[in-house]
């Protein structure tokens, strides 16, 4: 064989080495490639698909938002109606704030003059009320003197019915000692009425009750005159039945208002009956 | 013994091989070969990872030497 013949098989296995080696690297990346390929035309068809949904739910939307533009167009239609008329009637509403304002202007003159008004009263109330206050403490100090006066005058009455009551009993006690005196003069003398007395003053009385004394056997009368009426004890009172006389009764008992007495001496034949007059002399 | 080359006494001495056909077809397939590897060198370099003949893409992350020149 020759040399170049040995060379030529010498590179040719060399080159079917190398041009096989490059086949297998072309082979794997193309099938690589064509498999990416794939996978990226699939994902551009649903790429493409959610691209349609989305078109459709942005045709949708837009036909919406078309809808909602005209909703409030119609809507900004009407407000601005709306603002026209208020525009009016805020101008309406100036116009009668103006006068307004004046009105409170002239209100604020009256409040001022009525605010001098006030504080003239106020001064005069002032005054009235220093007047009062004096008034009702010299009132208060005529109402203790009147009060002071009234007890003087209740002390004064009372030491006159003291001093009426002392005379009335010292003017008794005179009269008492004159008969006295005149007993023991020997001037009078009665057996019946030894022990008694008659009283100087002249006074009806009524008899409530008569009762039988069981231990001394005597018969008590209850009248209806007490020391009140100067009844005291051993004084001889007289008991009348009309105009005529029934008995005589000597005092052992003496109350304010009732006495007790018993039955001294006694008409023939009459007998003491309850609601009889008992007299302090007779007539 | 003369298969190893070893020449033996008496043998015939061997003549010198001259340039056949044979010698023409290897060398028409030798050039073929180079163009065949230039050509698929060249075109591998296309595809392959980043220009490389023989580099081989891993799949899912493709990378193309120059993909966005026209």
């Amino acid at each position: 064989m020759h040399t170049l013949t040995k060379i030529f098989v010498a590179a040719a296995a060399v080159l079917s080495v190398a041009l096989a080696t490059l086949t297998m690297a072309y082979a794997v990346n193309a099938d690589r490639i064509v498999k990416e390929l794939r996978a990226e035309r699939a994902a551009k068809e649903q790429a493409n698909a959610s691209k349609d949904a989305a078109v459709a739910e942005y045709g949708m939307q837009r036909q919406l938002d078309e809808a909602r533009v005209q909703d409030l167009s119609s809507r900004l239609t009407a407000l601005q109606n709306t603002l026209v008329e208020r525009e009016q009637s805020l101008a309406r509403s100036e116009a009668d704030r103006a006068v307004a304002q004046q009105a409170v202007l002239a209100g604020q003159t009256q409040i001022e003059v009525a605010q001098s008004g006030v504080k003239t009263l106020t001064e005069i109330l002032s005054g009235q009320s220093t007047e009062l206050a004096a008034l009702r403490t010299s009132e208060l100090r005529l109402r203790t003197d009147l009060r002071e006066i009234t007890d003087r005058f209740n002390n004064t009455e009372a030491e006159r019915d003291v001093y009426a009551s002392n005379l009335r009993a010292m003017t008794e006690r005179l009269t008492e000692l004159q008969h006295l005196l005149a007993a023991a003069g020997g001037s009078t003398a009665a057996g019946s009425n030894s022990g008694g007395s008659l009283l100087s003053a002249y006074f009806t009385g009524r008899v409530d009750e008569v009762t039988l004394d069981s231990g001394s056997n005597e018969t008590l009368v209850r009248l209806n005159v007490g020391s009140t009426d100067s009844v005291r004890t051993d004084a001889d009172l007289f008991v009348t039945r009309g105009a005529e006389w029934i008995a005589n009764v000597r005092v052992v008992q003496v109350d304010l208002n009732y006495c007790v007495a018993r039955v001294v001496v006694t008409a023939a034949g009459r007998a003491i009956q309850v609601g009889d007059t008992v007299e302090s002399r007779l007539q | 013994m003369s298969d190893f080359g070893m020449r033996m006494p008496g043998g015939r001495a061997k003549r010198a091989a001259g340039v056949d056909v044979y010698t023409g077809l290897m060398g028409l397939a030798v050039a073929f070969l180079l163009l065949a590897c230039v050509v698929l060198y060249m075109q591998g370099s296309k595809i392959g990872k980043d220009g490389s003949a023989i580099g081989i893409q891993e799949p899912g992350k493709i990378v193309i030497k120059d993909a966005g020149k026209k």
